[in-house]
């Protein structure tokens, strides 16, 4: 869209043009009209007129039409031979194609395009005001209300309603659904084994993503396929879907691509200010997912300071900080040993709600205090 | 020809899947039609093996086997060299292979062919195999009536897909059992599951003393039929619970769409199974009834799948535990009563010097099994990539890995991710006897099973066992209620998909010596007592002579 407000703040001229339809505000300078081939461009109307008249006096007849071409064609190539020395080559051959194209019209807009020039900026629309929040229906509500979490479906619930939500988790994917599946898992009970294979189908569907990631990367490594590629990984592990013992394994091959990503990123210097930030928001999100907020943190702090206020990713970079800074003062010390016990099961910890209603999922997480610590 | 010389076999088939033995032009009435499901011989495996050993252990009775199978190009070459008591080999499919797709001559002419069937076929009403299907999707009561229709076999699979009778039944389902599903889904899920029963029952029935399938489902139904229809009796032996089995399956099957929109499940406070999930389902449930229904003798496994099939209807009186059995001898010599550890730390100071030369070689771990998703091989290899971070391991992986490819390359991919490659390496297929004489632990991380074999062939070369808690594991492992359980642990179980469990399992078997050397002779003892090829074999001797002789074979 071109920005009206900075078209309007010049003075315009009176022989400005403005294309109303486009959006677009056009001017014409004074000297450039003066410049104009004006009398090889009459002679050509001249000449385009008498093809007119030859053709329609002609009544039909074959001659009279090849008479027309012959003449049209003269036309043409007076605007090509006598505006040479006033049209660069570029603006010739249009003003040409119009003449030819449109008989006799053509000249008018072949004169309306050479005597004009785009004066705009280009900028972002007005943001559209802000929708009213939609007041949920009253059924959903209620049976929101009354729906049972889905661990206390999990557990309780007749067979056939636990396969269900079972599967319904196993579609989601996201790291509420793999979180319970783990913790499902973890119980040992009749349904540990569908939680297994559903965590499985998942794993299995990441590492073939990962495998034609790796292939893309071979194929055509550019900066963009590096990060795509660490990205998903991020993702896996944000997810939950990598077991913890191949955390480290992954981690270390997401980084590398970072590494790939930013040294192609070198190699394109038009780029390079938003491929960096790109970069390092999904570095951060990555040693995040490998428990390592405060390496995030310093990450995050790095990438803010050199990026401008202007790039989108700033917004997320800082809300990734608050929550490195966060993870980084509650627990620093990581985990390094698999063979050190978990803080608690999952399912101790934390309790999702994952509501089933008139086919939307709606999903919350709470978490809670282990009960020693409460003591 | 003896049992030992079993014979190199190319199965060759003659029009209607009967295998063509040369050696036996004159087909013979065999005492035992086994029907199996896709396994036998075709496919290696605990089902596979145990039919090949209970075909081997009993020279006297003749079999028949019959193999379902899913469609003409599932099975390539047989995995077993079939017995010489083996008469015929026969293969029936559910599907018809895949067709090339036809130009438009072909498909006018075809187009016309179908619309003159159409014509012609006037669906009686009173076809009993239709009242069979409805009784199954609509009516909860399994008679002799019910499995009576089923085996009348007047229903042909063209004139179920273009009658009139029918359209009106998948009608009547549709409004009874999936009101609110396209009817599209429901027709296309309706032809998928019943095609391939039509085309099982209108197969014809092999002359048997007795049927016996070996599990519920299309193999189950089929005995029942055939059983009814010759009077002759009909078992059924289940190794895993297939009704089970089907409904994990059916529960994640992405082939089946889930209702979407449905005005009822609007109130619902939890999902529930979409109709067609429950359809399938059901229809699964009544073909194990069924098969239960007219069994003479339902045998199972352990008491653990023995509460599953009473859950699922099987009555009480008939069902009989039949566990899996070895020979003692076949895994290589048995262990000195005071077994020494081959490999690992003695603790506490107590080290003999063959301990301490020992100790410097790392615990030899075993995987003994195919390379295939239901293993969770990955797991395993998760599992030692952890303990190896803790000790030094050998790990071994023997089974065949060419059953699944891409599950094999996965496995691989994945050790070479964690830089194991010379610590976990794939061996291939061996002989029982060479297995374990290689190795110190034996660990099964599969998520499903029955009762494992490589377990007893383990316990039998005195050799603990780390599993995972499915099928009748646990029971093996702790031992079953009674004399049973005072034998002590013969190994360690863990949770199914736990690497961390499994892990720590190895670890402790690797720094305890004591505790591999109890486990180990406790598997022995159990193995001795309970799990013994020959009795396995009495049992299914005693069992065969009774359904054989239950009345004169009426040519």
């Amino acid at each position: 869209m071109i920005n009206a407000s900075a078209a309007a703040s010049r003075q315009p001229s009176s022989r400005e043009l403005s294309n109303s339809r486009s959006g677009a505000e056009c001017r014409t300078e004074s000297d450039q009209l003066a410049r104009l081939p004006v009398a090889a461009l009459a002679i050509s109307v001249g000449i385009d007129l008498a093809a007119l008249a030859v053709a329609v006096a002609g009544s039909h007849r074959p001659l009279s039409f090849l008479a027309a071409a012959g003449l049209h064609a003269a036309a043409v190539a007076v605007v090509l031979l006598l505006a040479a020395d006033r049209l660069a080559g570029s603006r010739r051959t249009l003003v040409a194609a119009m003449i030819f194209t449109l008989p006799v019209v053509g000249v008018g807009l072949s004169l309306l395009s050479l005597g004009t020039e785009p004066g705009g900026d280009l900028a972002e629309p007005a943001p559209p005001a802000p929708e009213e929040p939609k007041l949920p229906d009253i059924r959903r509500v209620r049976s929101v209300a009354g729906a049972l979490p889905a661990c206390e479906i999990l557990m309780v619930a007749p067979l056939d309603e636990r396969r269900a939500t079972l599967a319904a988790l196993a579609r989601r994917g996201d790291a509420n659904a793999v979180a319970l599946l783990r913790w499902l898992v973890s119980t040992g009970s009749e349904m540990a084994v569908e939680a297994a294979l559903a965590l499985d189908e998942l794993g299995t569907a990441f590492e073939a993503d990962l495998a034609r990631r790796r292939a893309q990367l071979a194929q055509e490594p550019t900066a963009a396929a590096a990060r795509a590629g660490a990205a998903l990984i991020a993702l896996a592990l944000e997810n939950g879907i990598v077991e913890p013992t191949m955390v480290k394994v992954l981690a270390e091959e997401a980084r590398e691509w970072l590494a790939r990503a930013s040294a192609l990123g070198k190699q394109q210097p038009r780029k390079k200010n938003s491929d960096d930030a790109a970069t390092t928001l999904v570095r951060a999100r990555l040693e995040m997912a490998a428990m390592m907020p405060g390496a995030a943190l310093a990450i995050l702090d790095q990438g803010l300071a050199g990026a401008s206020a202007s790039n989108p990713t700033v917004k997320q970079m800082t809300v990734l900080r608050k929550e490195a800074s966060l993870l980084a003062h509650s627990d620093g010390q990581r985990r390094d040993s698999w063979s050190a016990a978990p803080p608690a099961a999952v399912g101790d910890q934390m309790m999702n709600v994952i509501a089933y209603v008139g086919g939307d999922e709606i999903s919350a997480r709470f978490f809670f205090e282990p009960f020693a610590q409460k003591e | 020809m003896s049992v030992a010389e079993a014979r190199p076999l190319e199965p060759v088939f003659d029009e209607n899947g009967w295998f063509q033995d040369d050696d036996e032009p004159a087909p013979r009435v065999a005492d035992v039609c086994l029907l199996v499901e896709g396994t036998y011989p075709f496919v290696s495996g605990g089902v596979s093996s145990w039919v090949h050993d209970i075909i081997r252990g009993m020279p006297e009775r003749t079999f028949d086997v019959l193999n379902i199978g899913s469609h003409a190009g599932a099975f390539t070459k047989p995995r077993y060299e079939l017995p010489s008591n083996v008469l015929t080999l026969r293969c029936l499919f559910c599907r018809d292979e895949e067709l090339p797709l036809v130009g438009h001559a072909e498909r006018t002419e075809l187009d016309q062919h179908i619309r003159s069937h159409r014509r012609g076929a006037s669906q009686p009403s009173s076809s009993r195999v239709l009242n069979a299907i409805r009784r199954l999707h609509l009516d909860d009561r399994i008679d002799d009536a019910l499995v009576a229709d089923l085996a009348a076999g007047d229903l042909g699979v063209p004139t179920f897909l273009h009658g009139g009778a029918s359209f009106d039944l998948l009608l009547e389902i549709g409004q009874h059992l999936a009101p609110v599903t396209s009817f599209l889904d429901l027709f296309w899920q309706f032809r998928a599951m019943h095609v391939p029963l039509l085309r099982l029952l209108s197969a014809p029935t092999p002359a048997a003393r007795c049927y016996h399938a070996v599990s519920t489902g299309y193999a189950g139904l089929l005995g029942a039929v055939w059983g009814l229809r010759t009077g002759r009796p009909f078992a059924v032996t289940e190794h895993g619970i297939y009704t089970r089995e089907r409904e994990m399956e059916l529960a994640r099957a992405t082939w089946i769409r889930d209702d979407e929109g449905a005005p009822d499940r609007l109130s619902a406070f939890a999902p529930t199974p979409s109709a067609l999930r429950q359809l399938w389902a059901r229809f699964f449930r009544k073909l194990a009834t069924v098969a239960y229904h007219r069994a003479s003798h339902i045998i199972t496994l352990s008491e653990a799948n023995r509460r599953k099939q009473i859950n699922d209807g099987a009555p009480a009186a008939k069902i009989q535990i039949v566990p899996n059995g070895v020979a003692l001898a076949a895994t290589g010599p048995a262990p000195p009563p005071g077994p020494e550890p081959a490999h690992g730390p003695a603790p506490h100071g107590s080290a003999t010097p063959s301990e301490t030369a020992a100790a410097a070689a790392p615990l030899r771990v075993g995987f003994v099994g195919r390379v295939v998703p239901i293993k969770d091989v990955i797991t395993f290899i998760k599992a030692c990539d952890l303990a190896l971070r803790e000790m030094p391991l050998d790990v071994r992986i023997i089974g065949p890995f060419d059953e699944e490819p891409t599950y094999a390359a996965r496995c691989r991919a994945l050790i070479k991710m964690l830089g194991r490659e010379d610590s976990i390496r794939f061996l291939g297929p061996m002989p029982p006897a060479l297995i374990y004489q290689q190795i110190d632990v034996i660990v099964l991380t599969s998520y499903s099973e029955g009762q494992p074999l490589v377990i007893l062939e383990a316990y039998a070369a005195g050799i603990p066992v780390v599993a995972t808690d499915v099928g009748a594991c646990r029971e093996m492992i702790e031992g079953m209620p009674g004399p049973d359980q005072a034998l002590g642990p013969s190994g360690l179980v863990t949770r199914v998909a736990t690497p961390r469990d499994t892990a720590a399992a190895l670890l402790r078997l690797a720094s305890d010596t004591l505790l591999r050397r109890r486990l180990g002779r406790a598997g022995r003892a159990r193995v001795t007592a309970h799990y013994q090829r020959h009795d396995m074999l009495e049992s299914y001797r005693a069992l065969y002579r009774t359904l054989v002789e239950a009345k004169p074979w009426q040519e």
